[in-house]
């Protein structure tokens, strides 16, 4: 927690970040919850998608009117995991009658009692991508980008660079990887954003560098939307144990 | 240039290493079949004076005086070779520091890397050292070679010095790459086996070669380093100015595990090492032989401007074989001008041959072989290529006038690699001496030639701040 102290930013982002970490040591948890990870990321410029934790009906009707249809109902809880499986995640609600049905479906559940619901726009694209952190013993603070989703295991096509990456460098492992044409056009879909990810790369490194309390980084899925923008629809900031 | 632990830079502490007045071999012998007399001839060979024999059963080897203990040699010794039996190794490392010789290189291995009680011994020898302000490279190594301050390796080297530096946590790479090399006409400024590294480190080297001006190619192994930031962040500022040829070992799990009981490295995680590589602008190779194929490219061959590649073929079959590795590679083969065409059109028969990149001279290759140098003179002159891979079934003395004729006059120098075909696997083995002594980059395969065209492509891009491709 040293490192909070020696914060000199008084930048709102900052403030916000640190809070979130701070907090959640304080409460001697390591890992972030998604929301809390995407407002850190989201701090540090990463475009992540739109989303309002609510804590109660109220508030979850609120966030349904100011995220606006389709959205994704899910529980926000860092201490959960393998929500999809335990009914606690619902997609492409398309209205209020789905949503509010989705609300009872999740906070009925025993193991979301006390923890707010998360209502979070749909990202259309089919393209999915992943973005991490991680701290090798060697090389300290390293970038992966690579394919994302469901295939990020199956494949394994990740590439992986010391932090700082440069631009040059974030572009030519957009290259590097085996399924480097899933950026290009094609069916009708745009190319991808090359310099939105190659920022995106970037800035994870620079995470890596600046915030030694956050240990990795994982981004997954990336998806490039209908224009071809990336966007942060899942992530995860574990901590280092203090 | 990063400061050591005097304050000045690792060039300045680690130069006079290979520049030593005067040298003493521990353990020395004149029995055949021993390491310790092989490493005798080597220093008579290269002529080192003077050499200061120890052992204390002998009085006399190969014509030299032979002293009891090292404290016994009147002189000042600079640098010491310990070739005793492990259990001797730690009393003559001793010795040495009483001396006060300047470094030591242990060759003898059964320490670090067999085990705790081996690793405990290395630590105190290295203990004794630092208290005498002495250097260790071992143990577990061969050591140091420079032949423009007349140090030998254990095979035989060569006497001559040149531009290529050598840096390996394994002995034999160290050794055997020397070696082969210096008979196929590449000379080396210095080379070091570092063993298990109990002081002085691959990377300490690493650095030391790429500020040495005598060095302009480092050719290296490894299989772990403490720092690998240290590692990469180094690399990547000596690639802006030399490549580096870096076979890294132990990348699986099963290699990594070999290595711990080869040089007692630890090898790392692979995706890491991998992107480290290649973001340091390491030309990455994964067996000697690939090592060999880039040396005898970097070393002979200028870097290409651009990727585009023009195939000159002997046979239409590895013309197109050729063509689609290339393009796997990542190489382009674009058309020729058509200036460059018209001129083919001339040289090539019309029937059988093709006139397009890749260009197949056909069988008039064998009936007329001077066509290949008008091809190569058309193909060079091209301004859509960048690169040339030739593939030919002549050879010989022949084949080597070709191409140092064809190539001779053309001003815009571009890399050319050739595959030999030409004739029985003996023949071919026989050109291969032939040509690399011209300096001309020959592989036994068209595959390993386009390979080496792809590293000398992405060094060059790296060169260029990786600017030129995007």
């Amino acid at each position: 927690m040293k490192d909070a102290g020696k914060r000199k930013k008084p930048d709102a982002h900052f403030t916000e970040q640190t809070d979130i970490i701070a907090n959640a040591l304080k409460e001697g948890r390591h890992i972030l919850s998604e929301h809390e990870s995407k407002r850190v990321l989201g701090a540090y410029g990463i475009p992540v998608t739109k989303e309002r934790e609510a804590h109660n009906r109220k508030s979850f009707k609120d966030a349904l009117i100011e995220i606006g249809f389709p959205l994704a109902v899910k529980v926000s809880s860092p201490h959960i995991s393998h929500k999809t499986e335990r009914g606690l995640v619902h997609v492409d609600i398309r209205n209020q009658r789905e949503a509010m049905a989705a609300y009872r479906k999740i906070t009925d559940k025993n193991e979301a009692e006390g923890f707010p619901v998360l209502v979070q726009e749909m990202v259309s694209g089919e393209r999915e991508l992943m973005i991490g952190l991680k701290r090798d013993l060697q090389f300290g603070p390293c970038v992966a980008f690579g394919l994302g989703g469901i295939f990020t295991e199956i494949f394994r096509d990740i590439c992986v660079r010391v932090a700082p990456v440069e631009k040059a460098e974030a572009l030519r492992m957009m290259r590097d990887f085996r399924a480097h044409k899933i950026l290009n056009a094609f069916r009708g879909m745009p190319g991808a954003d090359m310099d939105e990810l190659a920022r995106m790369i970037m800035v994870v490194g620079k995470i890596g560098l600046e915030e030694k309390r956050i240990m990795e980084v994982d981004i997954n899925p990336v998806i490039l939307d209908d224009d071809g923008k990336p966007v942060a629809v899942d992530a995860l900031i574990a901590l280092h144990e203090m | 240039m990063s400061k050591g632990m005097s304050g000045k830079t690792i060039f300045d502490e680690l130069d006079p290493i290979f520049h030593p007045r005067s040298v003493a071999v521990l353990g020395a012998s004149a029995k055949q079949g021993k390491i310790a007399r092989v490493l005798m001839d080597r220093f008579l060979e290269m002529g080192f004076k003077p050499l200061y024999p120890v052992n204390p059963r002998e009085s006399e080897i190969m014509g030299l005086r032979v002293f009891h203990n090292i404290k016994d040699v009147p002189g000042p010794v600079d640098l010491a070779i310990i070739l005793t039996p492990t259990d001797a190794a730690l009393a003559a490392v001793k010795d040495c520091v009483t001396k006060k010789v300047k470094t030591i290189v242990v060759t003898t291995s059964g320490f670090g890397e067999a085990g705790e009680q081996g690793r405990k011994v290395q630590q105190e020898m290295v203990r004794i050292a630092r208290k005498g302000g002495t250097r260790i490279i071992g143990p577990n190594c061969v050591g140091i070679y420079c032949p423009s301050s007349k140090l030998p390796f254990l095979c035989q080297a060569g006497k001559d010095s040149g531009t290529v530096g050598v840096v390996s946590q394994s002995g034999f790479f160290a050794d055997f790459i020397t070696q082969t090399a210096c008979a196929n006409n590449i000379k080396f400024s210095k080379a070091i086996s570092c063993g298990n590294e109990a002081d002085l480190n691959a990377v300490d080297f690493l650095e030391y070669l790429g500020e040495d001006p005598e060095t302009e190619l480092i050719a290296g192994y490894i299989e772990g380093v403490k720092d690998g930031r240290r590692f990469y962040e180094l690399s990547r500022e000596i690639s802006k100015k030399k490549p580096i040829i870096l076979w890294k070992g132990g990348l699986t799990e099963a290699g990594a595990r070999a290595a711990v009981s080869h040089t007692g490295a630890i090898a790392g995680s692979r995706a890491v090492w991998e992107g480290a590589l290649r973001q340091a602008g390491i030309v990455g190779a994964r067996s000697f032989e690939e090592v060999f194929d880039y040396l005898y490219a970097f070393y002979n061959q200028p870097l290409p401007k651009g990727k585009r590649v023009g195939i000159i073929s002997g046979p239409g079959s590895t013309a197109v074989g050729t063509t689609d590795i290339c393009l796997e590679l990542g190489l382009e083969l674009p058309h020729f001008s058509k200036e460059t065409v018209e001129k083919l059109r001339r040289i090539i028969p019309p029937v059988g041959g093709s006139v397009n990149n890749p260009i197949d001279l056909s069988l008039a290759s064998l009936v007329n072989p001077l066509i290949h140098k008008d091809a190569i003179d058309a193909v060079a002159r091209d301004k859509n290529i960048d690169m040339l891979l030739l593939i030919t079934v002549i050879g010989g003395e022949q084949l080597r006038e070709i191409v140092l004729d064809a190539t001779r006059n053309v001003e815009n120098k571009k890399p050319l690699v050739v595959t030999l075909m030409g004739g029985t696997t003996q023949e071919v083995a026989q050109d291969f001496p032939l040509m690399l002594g011209s300096g001309i980059s020959v592989y036994p395969d068209a595959a390993r030639a386009a390979k080496v065209l792809k590293k000398l492509w992405e060094y060059a891009e790296f060169r260029a701040g990786g600017s030129i491709c995007i």
